[in-house]
C-alpha cells in the first residue's frame, strides 16, 4: 500500500508537486499520468526519500520509506532505468543490489532470465544496453528483493509493443498476487489496458483520480446521426449537455438516456455507445492540454 | 558473496562496505586505473633495485612503493564517490540504502580495505626487490606506520573533496590543484607561510621522509582538508534531491 497526503515539492518560487494525496491498494495497479514534466518524477522520488519534500507526508506500507530497515525488499523501486554505471556489466549491477540488499545471489541468474536478458546479455556492458534492455535490467532490480509494492517511473519507456505485453503481464499477475503497483507514464495507451486506477496529474496538481470504469463513465456516450441537427436540437430539447467530435457528439449521458432524447426528438441514429477510450483520451487531452499549449 | 539475510533487517555495514569494494574494482575504469596503480608501484621498485646505486633495504622500498601509489590512488576512492552522480547510480544506491550517511560510512569502509591491499601489495613488491637486489632486510615498523598514516590521510583528502563536489572532473583536478596552490601561496613571503602551513597537506609528506614530523601540523592540516571536507559534503548529501 502507497498513501501521499499533501505532497508539495517547491523549488524556490517555482511549484512543481502541489498538495498531492492519493491512496494505491494491495491488488491493484495504478496508472500515474501526466505530460513530461507534470511533477510525476518528481512524486515517485518524494515517496522514496530521494527528493526532499517541502510538506506533506507519504508512506509506503504505511512507514516512511527511508524508515524501512532493508526497503528494497519490501519495495521494488526503479525510477530511471538510464541511470546504471555504462562500464559495468549487466550482472554485475544485478549482484551489487542482491549483495546491497542481502537476496538470495542465486536469484541473479534466476530474475535475468524471468526479465528475457540471456547469458550474452548480463555480461555486456550497461553501457551498451538499448533502452528496452535497460528497462529489463531496471525492472530485474526491482524484482529480486521479492517486494510486495513495486514503483515504477515511465517503465515501458524504450520497450518494444511485444515488451509492454510481456511487462504488462508481469505487473498484472504481480498485482493479482496481491501486490501493489505504481506506476507512471506520460502515454495513456501505455497504461489504459493494464491499471484498475488512474491518477491524472497536470502542472504539479491531480485534475482526476479513481477507477477506471469511473473515469470512463464520466465521459458519457458517443452518438452519431445521419441527420445531426435534428439530433443536435432533439439532445438540446432534453437538457443533454454535448460537445462536438469528428461526425458525431459526445453526450454527457447514459446511452440509454441519449437513445430516448433521440427517439422523443425523431432524429434517427447511426451509431450510439459509451464513449470509451476515446473519452478517456480525450479526457487526457483536454487536462494537459493546457500545459501542451504553454509548453509550444 | 554473502548469504541471504532477513528481509527485515537493516543490511550491516560491513555489507555495505564490501559492496563499495566490489564498486571500486567492477567497471573497466576501475580496472585500468587500479592496474596502473600497482604498476607504479612495481615501476618504484624496479627503477630503485636497478638504477639506485645506494644500498636500500627493504623497509626504504615499502616507502617508495607507497609513495608511487599514492599519486594516482586517491582517484579510486574520488570515482566511488563522484561516480555515483556522474554516472546517475545514485538514483540505484540510495533508494536501496535510505539512510544516506551510511552509504558514506561503507565507501570509508572501503577506503580502509584498498588502504590494507595496497598495503600488502607494496610489501610484497618490496620484499620481492630486496630479494632480487639482496639488499638489507632492514624494517622499521615506525617509519611503515608513518607512510600508511601518510596514504591514508592522502586518500581521504581525495575522498572528502569528491564528498563535497559530487564531480569526478573537478574532484580529480582539486585532488592535484589544491596542494600546489597551498604551497603557491604559502611562497609568498614569510609571514603568510607561518599561518598557510598550519593548513599545508604537504605537511603530511614530513610523515615519509626523514625531516621530522610536526603532528599538529599534520592535525590542523587532516582537519582542514579531511574532516571539514567529508562534514561538509555529509551535510550536502542529506539536503540534496537524488535524481
Amino acid at each position: 500500500m502507497i498513501e501521499a497526503s499533501g505532497l508539495t515539492k517547491r523549488y524556490g518560487a517555482q511549484v512543481a508537486v502541489q498538495d498531492l494525496s492519493f491512496r494505491c491498494e494491495p491488488g491493484t495497479v495504478t496508472g500515474f499520468l501526466g505530460p513530461n514534466g507534470a511533477g510525476k518524477s518528481t512524486t515517485l522520488r518524494m515517496i522514496c526519500g530521494l527528493t526532499v519534500r517541502t510538506a506533506g507526508q507519504a508512506t509506503v506500507l504505511g512507514t516512511d520509506y527511508r524508515r524501512i530497515a532493508n526497503p528494497a525488499r519490501h519495495v521494488g523501486v526503479m525510477l530511471d532505468a538510464s541511470a546504471q554505471h555504462s562500464g559495468r556489466r549487466g550482472r554485475e549491477t544485478l549482484r551489487l543490489c542482491a549483495e546491497t540488499i542481502g537476496a538470495d545471489p542465486g536469484l541473479v541468474d534466476e530474475v535475468l532470465t524471468l526479465v528475457g536478458l540471456d547469458r550474452a546479455a548480463a555480461r555486456r556492458r550497461v553501457g551498451k544496453y538499448s533502452l528496452g534492455m535497460r528497462q529489463r535490467l531496471g525492472l530485474a532490480h526491482v524484482l529480486i528483493g521479492d517486494p510486495e509494492v513495486l514503483i515504477l517511473d515511465e517503465p515501458a519507456n524504450g520497450l518494444d509493443p511485444e515488451g509492454i505485453i510481456w511487462m504488462r503481464e508481469l505487473l498484472r499477475g504481480f498485482a493479482d498476487r496481491g501486490g501493489t503497483v505504481l506506476l507512471s507514464s506520460h502515454l495513456l495507451n501505455e497504461v489504459e489496458t493494464l491499471a484498475d486506477q488512474l491518477l491524472l496529474i497536470s502542472q504539479g496538481r491531480l485534475v482526476a483520480s479513481g477507477s477506471k470504469q469511473e473515469l470512463l463513465a464520466g465521459n458519457g456516450t458517443l452518438v452519431r446521426s445521419p441527420e445531426p441537427e435534428v439530433l443536435a436540437r432533439a439532445l438540446a430539447a432534453a437538457g443533454i449537455e454535448v460537445a462536438a467530435t469528428d461526425g458525431g457528439l459526445i453526450a454527457e449521458a447514459d446511452p440509454e438516456v441519449v437513445g430516448r432524447a433521440a427517439l422523443a426528438g425523431g432524429a434517427p441514429l447511426s451509431e450510439l455507445r459509451p464513449a470509451e477510450g476515446a473519452g478517456l483520451e480525450q479526457l487526457f487531452l483536454s487536462l494537459t492540454s493546457a500545459e501542451q499549449e504553454q509548453g509550444s | 558473496m554473502s548469504a541471504p539475510t532477513d528481509r527485515s533487517v537493516r543490511p550491516a555495514l560491513t555489507r555495505l562496505g564490501r559492496v563499495e569494494a566490489r564498486k571500486m574494482i567492477d567497471t573497466r575504469a576501475a580496472l585500468w586505473l587500479l592496474i596502473l596503480t600497482a604498476l607504479s608501484a612495481v615501476a618504484a621498485v624496479l627503477v630503485g633495485v636497478l638504477f639506485d646505486d645506494a644500498s636500500r633495504d627493504f623497509g626504504e622500498t615499502f616507502v617508495d612503493a607507497m609513495l608511487a601509489v599514492s599519486v594516482l590512488l586517491p582517484i579510486v576512492p574520488i570515482l566511488l564517490v563522484t561516480g555515483e552522480w556522474s554516472q546517475r547510480t545514485a538514483l540505484g544506491t540510495f533508494a536501496l540504502v535510505p539512510i544516506r550517511e551510511r552509504v558514506m560510512a561503507a565507501k570509508l569502509l572501503a577506503l580502509v580495505a584498498l588502504l590494507a591491499a595496497v598495503t600488502l601489495l607494496c610489501l610484497g613488491l618490496a620484499a620481492l626487490g630486496a630479494a632480487i637486489s639482496g639488499d638489507g632486510l632492514g624494517f622499521s615498523g615506525a617509519e611503515a606506520g608513518d607512510v600508511i598514516l601518510f596514504e591514508l590521510l592522502t586518500l581521504l583528502f581525495g575522498f572528502g573533496i569528491a564528498a563535497v563536489l559530487m564531480n569526478s572532473p573537478a574532484a580529480i583536478v582539486l585532488n592535484f590543484v589544491v596542494p600546489i596552490v597551498v604551497g603557491a601561496i604559502a611562497a609568498i613571503s614569510a609571514g603568510v607561510e607561518s599561518v598557510v602551513s598550519w593548513v599545508d597537506p604537504s605537511a603530511w609528506s614530513a610523515l615519509t621522509d626523514s625531516t621530522a614530523a610536526e603532528w599538529d601540523k599534520i592535525a590542523t592540516a587532516a582537519l582542514a582538508w579531511v574532516v571539514l571536507p567529508i562534514a561538509a559534503g555529509l551535510v550536502r548529501l542529506r539536503r540534496r534531491d537524488i535524481a
